[in-house]
């Protein structure tokens, strides 16, 4: 009996163990340095170019531009702080 | 001086037909693609030709490609995911040929082209987005809503995770689009010094054979990004969060 406990108990260390690597760490790391970069520029882009197709369509010259940037560049950082605070549980 | 942007230009190889008002021709760039399309057909088709339980080596490479992405489109797109994999299994092959055979010297790099893919961003995105509407219904848009923010700072949360939600597709087309052309323009900038130099020009001859294996590299990873992306928004769609 006692031997079983035993082994059960060493099989439960031995997959705890196994559980901790997440998916190799380094391929996580290249491509994650790589997407936050990439998100914060496409989310500044698409702000600003929202705000200029609103700005197309209702006619009032920069200003809906500069607000479509400014939201850009906010979701941008929520986009960053997401991403980085996601990888650093997992 | 050779320029090195004039790799990127579109060459028509057959004469121009009119197909319904617009000037068709086979250019370069559809010769790439097709070209990518017949290594990946001929790849697969041939390596399983004999079909045997103990594969040979052939085989064994395209059963791990295919476990590969199998692999990913499980961990990263949940639990419905099984249906959406030949279509992933086809963009990561598709971009990831087109991106290898733009190494050799002399041909064409079709992704290098922001409107090539800008388009394969385009049918992931709306593609994500209609199942999404499908699987949810009008459900679908709680997507929008993140958690436990006050009432009062609901609309422009909702309009900011719209923007984030819309930045994608520019995001994954622009990182593939960026990654090639830039590495393609410093292999041309370098070769370009090989013959100015003489003598000496042997060292952005070694520069540029590096710059080869980074590219190598950089073909790898971002096709990939862009189908470990694909395979994120698809979960994101299947399983509200």
């Amino acid at each position: 009996m006692k031997d079983l406990k035993q082994l059960k108990s060493d099989i439960a260390k031995m997959r705890a163990q196994q559980k901790k690597p997440p998916a190799s760490d380094k391929k996580n790391e290249a491509y994650g340095a790589l997407r936050l970069g990439s998100d914060f520029l496409a989310a500044l882009i698409t702000g600003a170019l929202l705000g200029f197709m609103m700005d197309f369509w209702l006619g009032t010259s920069p200003w809906l531009m500069i607000v479509g940037l400014f939201l850009g560049l906010v979701a941008g950082t929520l986009t960053m702080l997401k991403q980085a605070h996601s990888k650093n549980k997992t | 001086m050779a320029d090195p942007l004039h790799q990127f230009e579109i060459m028509h190889l057959t004469p121009q037909m009119d197909v319904g008002g617009l000037p068709l021709s086979i250019t370069n760039s559809a010769a790439a693609m097709g070209a990518s399309v017949m290594a990946i057909t001929l790849f697969m088709g041939l390596g399983m030709r004999k079909r045997a339980l103990v594969p040979n080596y052939w085989q064994m490479m395209v059963e791990s490609c295919y476990g590969f992405v199998a692999n990913m489109v499980r961990d990263n797109a949940g639990k419905g995911s099984e249906k959406f994999f030949p279509f992933l299994l086809s963009l990561f092959l598709f971009i990831l040929c087109g991106n290898l055979l733009g190494l050799l010297p002399g041909s064409f790099t079709f992704t290098s082209h922001i409107i090539v893919t800008f388009a394969m961003a385009a049918f992931v995105f709306l593609g994500v987005t209609l199942i999404g509407f499908w699987v949810h219904g009008l459900n679908f848009l709680k997507l929008f809503v993140p958690k436990g923010v006050p009432i009062l700072m609901l609309p422009l949360m909702i309009l900011i995770e719209m923007i984030s939600y819309l930045s994608r597709p520019i995001s994954l087309s622009l990182r593939l689009f960026a990654n090639m052309m830039a590495g393609h323009i410093m292999l041309k900038v370098f070769a370009g010094f090989v013959f100015g130099l003489g003598l000496a020009g042997v060292f952005p001859l070694a520069i540029a054979s590096l710059l080869t294996l980074f590219e190598l590299l950089v073909a790898f990873l971002q096709a990939y990004v862009f189908a470990v992306l694909s395979c994120l928004y698809l979960n994101d769609a299947l399983h509200l969060h």
